[in-house]
């Protein structure tokens, strides 16, 4: 975009904004002014910035999330207050009210509760496992840091260039070009894109952890129960965010390269969004409510003096859901038109999916029953959830009613459901977690008083706020309408839900002085401060920077309060004997790299070469540095251990208890055994699968488009046989090559290796010669991606998997120098075996393109 | 972090690499290249034409990718609990979702020309 005058660039003219940006300004003077002056860049910097403990990025997780839920309140009570009156209210103007649902929307639920409850895990899974950190700590960082960019990426449309408009989920065409010129929309798809990635990698990082990480002895059946809602929400994720990738792509594909997918003219179609991103859109919302449901069985148990009821019925329903999530996505239209049938399917497996949910529910009312319950804040928030979750259940099952969601949808009854759900399920929950593990975390815990008052205040509001929004609805007013008139009778609820939205807020401020407070009045606590069960709280609060001083050694569920009743009765534990500690090195690499994809993602918002092509190298460049350090690691003495765990000790119980001390001999018959050659090669696994989902929807996208050649060529009149016919054979040869290159390796033989590998590089580089000769021969007939749907989708899936091939060789050149100077090791073994999988994998994707694509279309 | 650097020498034979001989990757390289001629000469010299033809070529693709999957990703060879097959099952059945799911609900909202 050309920048003429100031008010291209910054958004002008509204008071709101001005203010904003002089509070946005200030703070910022603020903070460096405060850090210069108490000289702490220097920590900021090696302290957080460039940590990989799991503890501190989660809460740097926490702490950013927290303020964007302070924005996102922010812009609900902006538009609650401009629907307290009728007509006459001017107080956000129409398209000013579009800007705000849709930051509201956005934030609340990619910035606010995704990162929340990627705190919560880091928070939290590690220590519940006994592990010393997650299975890739400075991948973790890196998903840290690309939220973050992306995060910011977003908020600063609201000062810059403009905020997007088009609804959270940017439905086209409005959010197409035609309609949305501006650059809001760019940075709406380039700040959940950033984000996205991050998130992507934290649901790789968190399953191996968990499958591979957990404390010898701790069976899969034993885990705590929040760990396998983790599970199941970071499955979902792996599945389900590589097809919000793809469609947000295609989407900017559209606006950018001016291509076919959801346009209305030149055979693109906009319903294909919309299928879409609900595929990502539905397990989305169990993404993050399964972690709640973790949190209320660990904080039910706790609280009741019991153990969970029901575990195994627990870990069914968590599982079941995460994959049953993935088949109900077309509630979310039923007013579409795809048919009776395709609506009576998806409405069965809507209601069928809640009969798990209620089966939970069920569970933590038998856990309570005639359990000794204390009414402490993590409880109190557990028990509002269940009615609260109830009620919302049913309404979505009303809506699941599919001729009935006709009347439904799209009204207020709908505001009111998913909220009833996000906040009674998620934010409760979320909340239910904080308070519980916040002592854990921090060492002190939250003043009780203030945290009542803000527990009644939210809970209050929550109804005030929301009930009416059911009767609205019913009475036929429709969502993201920014006035009504006096005749219409929707006055007096509106009004009563605004007081509601208003009580919330002010439970967010008691939540803030209750913070401030209690940092203030530091009341300091042990390892184990509410009678816990698992073992997060046998180590001391706040957990040293290794967590376990010695690695547990777990023998039943709740294995800490199996080690406490030991304990009372008098066995005592063998003083602790220490041994060194392997522990990751901090990194400047994630914050870097990121920034690098802030300056790539804002050069494409603006269309700006000059920044698009520094950030791309940045982030390749980084990316190789990173593949070619090697020194990544250290180890903490044993004696270091001693002193701290002396000096944390205090006489609690903590690691002392470790009952059975494990040895560091390696028993292979559990699942738990790790070594982090073979959690890297696993972790790379997942990432394949995650690029076939990848790959599948760009299938499913050429599938349903590639009839629509809008006049132009066809693929029987384009393709041109015996170039695709050599492709395929060069790169089916070159998946035999790579292959022969891993045996080489395994016989030791580097020349060998390094020779095979040469041969796979070339014959890659053939392909991509030949595969770009093709392009430009047909761009130059005239059949380009903005010619047609078909076309658009054409170039999109050949050239996402030639881009890939491209990746590959750079990689794979960078893997030839390792090799050479290090010769073959561990760490190159399986760098060597990853880009083989790699490159077969490329083979397979490739196989179906000729299929599907060429052979299919020549047809 | 994984305490057990250590054992990276130990762990190397075993734990993590692609096995595999050379008579698989021979065996696998020639079943590909059989399974790509297939449909090229029965498709494209109009042998089989129609479904049957898709069908050729649907099948054949399949195949391959499980030759591949067997004699070049050396699948059968991971050790219990088999979680890469797993999650590369879940994904096949997520992947076929979308791919079936989106031609089922968009056939009525296909606007061809
Ligand atoms: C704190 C209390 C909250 C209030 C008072 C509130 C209020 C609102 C209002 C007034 C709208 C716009 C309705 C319309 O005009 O169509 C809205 C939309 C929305 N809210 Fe909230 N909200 C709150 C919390 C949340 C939370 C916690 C989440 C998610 C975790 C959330 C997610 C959304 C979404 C996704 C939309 C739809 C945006 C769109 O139409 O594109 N809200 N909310
Ligand atoms: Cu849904």
């Amino acid at each position: 975009m050309k920048i003429t005058k100031l008010s291209d660039f910054f958004v002008t003219g509204d008071p709101l904004i001005y203010g904003a940006d002089v509070a946005i300004g200030l703070t910022m003077v603020a903070i460096v002014v405060a850090l210069t002056a108490f000289k702490r860049w220097g920590w900021l910097w090696r302290e957080w910035l460039t940590t990989v403990d799991h503890k501190r990025i989660g809460i740097m997780y926490v702490i950013a999330s927290l303020l964007m839920l302070f924005r996102g309140g922010v812009d609900a009570l902006l538009m609650r207050t401009q629907l307290a009156l009728p007509d006459s209210m001017e107080f956000l103007k129409p398209d000013h009210y579009n800007d705000i649902f849709t930051t509201h929307g956005v934030i609340m639920i990619l910035f606010m509760a995704m990162p929340l409850m990627f705190g919560l895990f880091n928070l939290t899974v590690p220590l519940q496992i006994g592990a010393r950190d997650v299975a890739f700590p400075l991948l973790n960082s890196l998903s840290f840091w690309l939220f973050f960019m992306g995060a910011m990426l977003f908020n600063v449309s609201f000062v810059i260039g403009g905020s997007p408009e088009a609804g959270w989920l940017a439905y086209p065409p409005l959010s197409e070009k035609m309609f949305s010129p501006g650059v809001g929309q760019d940075f709406y798809i380039w700040g959940i894109q950033i984000s996205g990635i991050g998130s992507l990698m934290t649901g790789i990082n968190f399953i191996v952890t968990i499958l591979k990480m957990r404390a010898p002895g701790m069976k899969l059946m034993k885990m705590p129960m929040f760990t396998w809602s983790v599970l199941s929400s970071c499955l979902t994720i792996i599945l389900a965010f590589p097809i919000l990738t793809v469609t947000l792509a295609l989407l900017f594909i559209d606006r950018y390269f001016g291509a076919h997918f959801f346009t209305l003219d030149m055979g693109g179609n906009p319903m294909m969004y919309i299928n879409l991103i609900w595929m990502w859109g539905h397990p989305e919302v169990y993404i993050v409510v399964l972690p709640a449901f973790g949190i209320f069985s660990e904080v039910v148990a706790t609280f009741s003096k019991k153990r969970l009821f029901g575990y195994g019925s627990m870990v069914f329903a968590l599982m079941s859901i995460s994959i049953f999530s993935f088949f109900t996505w077309a509630h979310h239209f039923f007013t579409m038109g795809s048919g009776a049938s395709v609506n009576a399917f998806f409405a069965v497996t809507t209601m069928i999916i809640a009969i798990p949910t209620g089966v939970k529910v069920f569970n933590w009312l038998f856990t309570m029953y005639k359990g000794k319950i204390t009414f402490e804040l993590p409880m109190l928030w557990t028990m509002a959830f269940i009615p609260c979750f109830v009620v919302g259940g049913m309404t979505g099952v009303m809506l699941s009613v599919a001729p009935a969601d006709f009347q439904f949808h799209n009204s207020y009854f709908l505001i009111a459901h998913f909220h009833q759900v996000l906040i009674g399920g998620v934010v409760f929950g979320y909340f239910a977690g904080l308070y519980y593990w916040w002592p854990k975390v921090f060492g002190f815990k939250l003043n009780d008083k203030l945290g009542k008052w803000a527990f009644w205040l939210w809970n209050i509001g929550f109804y005030v706020c929301f009930m009416p929004q059911y009767v609205l609805g019913l009475m036929g007013m429709t969502r993201r309408v920014s006035s009504y008139s006096w005749d219409t009778g929707w006055w007096s609820w509106n009004f009563v839900s605004t007081i509601g939205a208003f009580l919330m807020g002010a439970g967010f401020l008691f939540q803030v002085w209750q913070i401030l407070h209690s940092i203030k009045f530091m009341e300091r606590v042990k390892g184990d401060p509410w009678g816990g069960r698992t073992l997060e709280w046998s180590i001391p609060s706040p957990a040293p920077f290794y967590n376990f001083a010695i690695t547990p050694k777990v023998e039943g569920r709740d294995d800490w309060w199996r080690r406490k009743e030991l304990a009372a009765k008098g066995v005592q534990d063998p003083p602790p004997k220490y041994e060194p500690i392997h522990m990751p090195k901090n990194s400047g690499t994630p914050i870097v790299m990121s920034v690098f994809w802030f300056i790539l993602g804002f050069g494409f918002v603006f269309d700006w070469l000059w920044l698009i092509v520094p950030g791309a190298i940045g982030i390749a460049a980084t990316m190789l540095y990173h593949s070619f350090n090697y020194d990544t690691d250290y180890y903490v003495t044993a004696e270091e251990v001693r002193k701290t765990e002396a000096k944390a000790g205090e006489g609690c119980l903590m690691a002392h208890v470790a009952a059975n001390q494990s040895s560091h001999d390696h028993d292979h018959g559990h699942d738990g055994h790790h070594d982090l050659e073979a959690l890297r090669t696993m972790g790379f696994w997942i990432f394949i699968i995650t690029d076939c989902i990848i790959f599948g929807t760009l299938f499913a996208t050429y599938a349903v488009l590639m009839n629509n050649t809008a006049g132009g060529p066809s693929g029987a009149e384009l393709f041109e046989m015996p170039g695709v016919i050599a492709e395929t054979f060069i790169l089916l040869t070159s998946s035999f090559t790579s292959g022969l290159a891993v045996l080489s390796m395994n016989r030791g033989d580097k020349k060998g290796l390094i020779g095979w590998l040469i041969v796979t590089a070339v014959l890659g580089a053939s392909f991509i010669t030949l595969e770009v000769t093709e392009f430009l021969k047909m761009i130059d007939e005239g059949a380009k991606i903005s010619t047609s749907a078909f076309l658009s989708a054409f170039y999109t899936l050949v050239g996402t998997h030639g881009l890939h091939v491209s990746i590959g060789l750079i990689w794979m050149v960078a893997l030839m120098l390792q090799v050479a100077k290090r010769g073959i090791t561990p760490v190159t073994k399986r760098k060597i075996g990853n880009i083989s999988l790699y490159w077969h994998f490329l083979d397979v994707v490739w196989i179906f393109v000729f299929t599907i694509v060429y052979m299919m279309g020549v047809r | 972090m994984a305490q057990h650097h250590d054992t990276h020498a130990s762990h190397g034979a075993d734990a993590h690499e692609s096995h595999g001989s050379l008579k698989s990757y021979v065996l696998g390289f020639v079943l590909s290249l059989i399974l790509t001629a297939i449909p090229l000469i029965l498709v494209l010299n109009d042998i089989v034409t129609g479904n049957a033809a898709d069908v050729v070529l649907l099948v054949t693709a399949v195949l391959q990718f499980v030759v591949q999957l067997f004699f070049f990703m050396h699948l059968k060879e991971e050790k219990k609990p088999r979680y890469n097959l797993m999650v590369l099952l879940l994904g096949l059945v997520i992947v076929l979702t979308i791919v079936a799911g989106s031609i089922w609900i968009m056939k009525y909202n296909m606007v061809s020309h």
